[in-house]
């Protein structure tokens, strides 16, 4: 049985679109949420992922977020991270992938 | 729970991932671990389960998985028939050395488990009347 996620979009006054994913993303998850967050991606121009909420990330799901950084770029679009604490910002941060999307602390950084 | 401490035997498929993390999981919390080290375990749990259902076999084939309390470390093994495959062999440069086409191409998840792990081993034996893939890790308990 897939990891159950909760996902939430809220525009903010800077034009960011703020995903707000909550739970985990592991192997059985990972896909779908990588086809949600393709579909936010192709129609706007700037995504954060807001993580604050996100309590457990493989490597199934930094994948994702690569995946989907790339698609930004190849784009011309902007795609980042936030809000990301205790596991998953230290996994964020061993795998180096904080470095790739410039994770911000919270989204008021934006 | 299923006891772990002698080997068990798994269909290798997608279908009975979670049926396997959970039982080591089970395994875990009864050995004591517990907080951040259990997401620890469960990333090395992924990644090694993850590579024996995807590419171990080109038809079904089983998975053994043995975890159990070894001095003052969790020992979990992984064995299976498939085609022969050391995944800590793989490349070993830190992760800010590779490019983003590298990291999607691979080796995210043996980084992280080796960086979370504290000994990992591989081998190429005799197991359960053929040779098999034997993969073990060691994670300190306290």
């Amino acid at each position: 049985m897939a990891s159950e996620v909760v996902q939430t979009e809220m525009k903010l006054e800077n034009g960011w679109l703020a995903w707000r994913v909550e739970g985990r993303i592991d192997i059985s998850n990972a896909e779908d949420i990588y086809l949600s967050g393709e579909k936010i991606v192709a129609r706007e121009a700037k995504t954060v992922l807001d993580m604050a909420a996100v309590a457990y990330i493989s490597s199934a799901g930094l994948r994702v977020l690569l995946r989907l950084f790339k698609k930004a770029k190849r784009e011309g679009k902007e795609f980042t991270v936030a809000g990301a604490a205790g596991m998953v910002k230290k996994i964020l941060h061993d795998s180096n992938m904080d470095s790739f999307l410039q994770m911000r602390a919270s989204l008021d950084e934006l | 729970m299923t006891d772990l401490s002698e080997w068990q035997e798994y269909p290798a498929t997608r279908a009975m991932y979670e049926t396997m993390r959970d039982d080591i999981l089970a395994n875990a919390y009864a050995a004591g671990i517990s907080g951040e080290k259990i997401d620890e375990l469960e990333l090395g749990v992924e990644e090694m389960l993850t590579n024996i259902i995807s590419y171990a076999y080109t038809e079904a084939g089983n998975v053994w998985i043995r975890a159990r309390r070894e001095e003052d470390f969790f020992r979990l093994d992984f064995a299976d028939h498939g085609q022969p495959f050391d995944p800590l062999a793989e490349d070993r440069r830190h992760l800010a050395d590779r490019s983003v086409d590298e990291l999607e191409e691979g080796g995210l998840g043996i980084y992280l488990v080796r960086e979370n792990f504290d000994r990992l081993a591989y081998t190429y034996e005799d197991f359960q009347g053929a040779k098999a893939n034997m993969l073990s890790l060691w994670l300190k308990l306290i």
